[in-house]
């Protein structure tokens, strides 16, 4: 049996951007969220390697966004794909969290 | 409809996953189709995970593809009945501060796809989506 890729990455690199990759859903929401609160803000991001979202992964990014808008800390999403950003865009975050 | 149980804990998702893309693959549908597969079942599934009250061990997922039309049926065997279809929806021009994750997978099913129907029969409740056209 082959070793299956890890479904779901972040990767946190200097200057406040942090790269998600792969697969953001139910099960891997938690230690998603655990590894983004760890973290103070700005926060920039990076979706250029999300392949998936679903509304668990949306509620980590609502919840990072609310987190550092309390601080006052700036927040952005970038290099969003089509497939992730409609699933933004079918939820209406897109209207209310900065993204690009 | 082919049918297979899966563990009703939310990382059986990786399986999930996996047996729909098998699915895809074998009826020759665009492979763009798995996104939204996965992202359904994924939110009701997760749902029963977590809501449902009873159950066995495992949970049904069915994918079938005939006359045209793709269905996913979800079917939870000795459990309550919970209604996911009831939740109100999602008002999605709200402001951040009341925006919450809860209600938001339902809607991401509804937009997705073009039917959503609920059932409670013999004990299971049992979801099924519908696209009319599988491409």
């Amino acid at each position: 049996m082959e070793d299956s890729p890890l479904s779901f990455d972040i990767q946190v690199g200097d200057a406040g951007t942090v790269r998600l990759s792969g697969r953001l859903d139910a099960a891997q929401a938690d230690q998603a969220l655990a590894t983004l609160n760890a973290l103070p803000g700005p926060l920039v991001l990076d979706c250029a390697g999300l392949e998936y979202i679903s509304s668990a992964g949306l509620g980590v990014i609502v919840a990072t966004y609310k987190r550092l808008l309390a601080a006052g800390s700036a927040f952005r999403l970038v290099n969003l794909g089509p497939r992730v950003g409609n699933v933004f865009a079918l939820s209406g975050l897109d209207k209310v969290i900065p993204i690009g | 409809m082919t049918v297979r149980p899966f563990p009703r804990r939310l990382d059986a998702l990786d399986a999930i996953n996996a047996f729909v893309e098998e699915f895809v693959a074998r009826e020759g549908l665009p492979a763009e189709r798995a996104f939204d597969l996965q992202l359904v079942i994924e939110e009701l599934f997760a749902n029963q995970v977590r809501h449902a009250r009873g159950g066995r061990d495992t949970l049904d997922v069915g994918l079938e593809h005939a006359g045209g039309a793709l269905t996913v049926r979800l079917t939870d065997h000795d459990v309550e009945p919970f209604d996911p279809t009831a939740l109100p929806e999602v008002d999605t021009d709200a402001p951040i501060e009341e925006r919450r994750a809860g209600g938001l997978g339902i809607h991401l099913v509804r937009q997705l796809a073009d039917d959503l129907h609920y059932d409670h029969r013999d004990g299971a409740s049992i979801l099924t989506v519908t696209w009319r056209t599988a491409r």
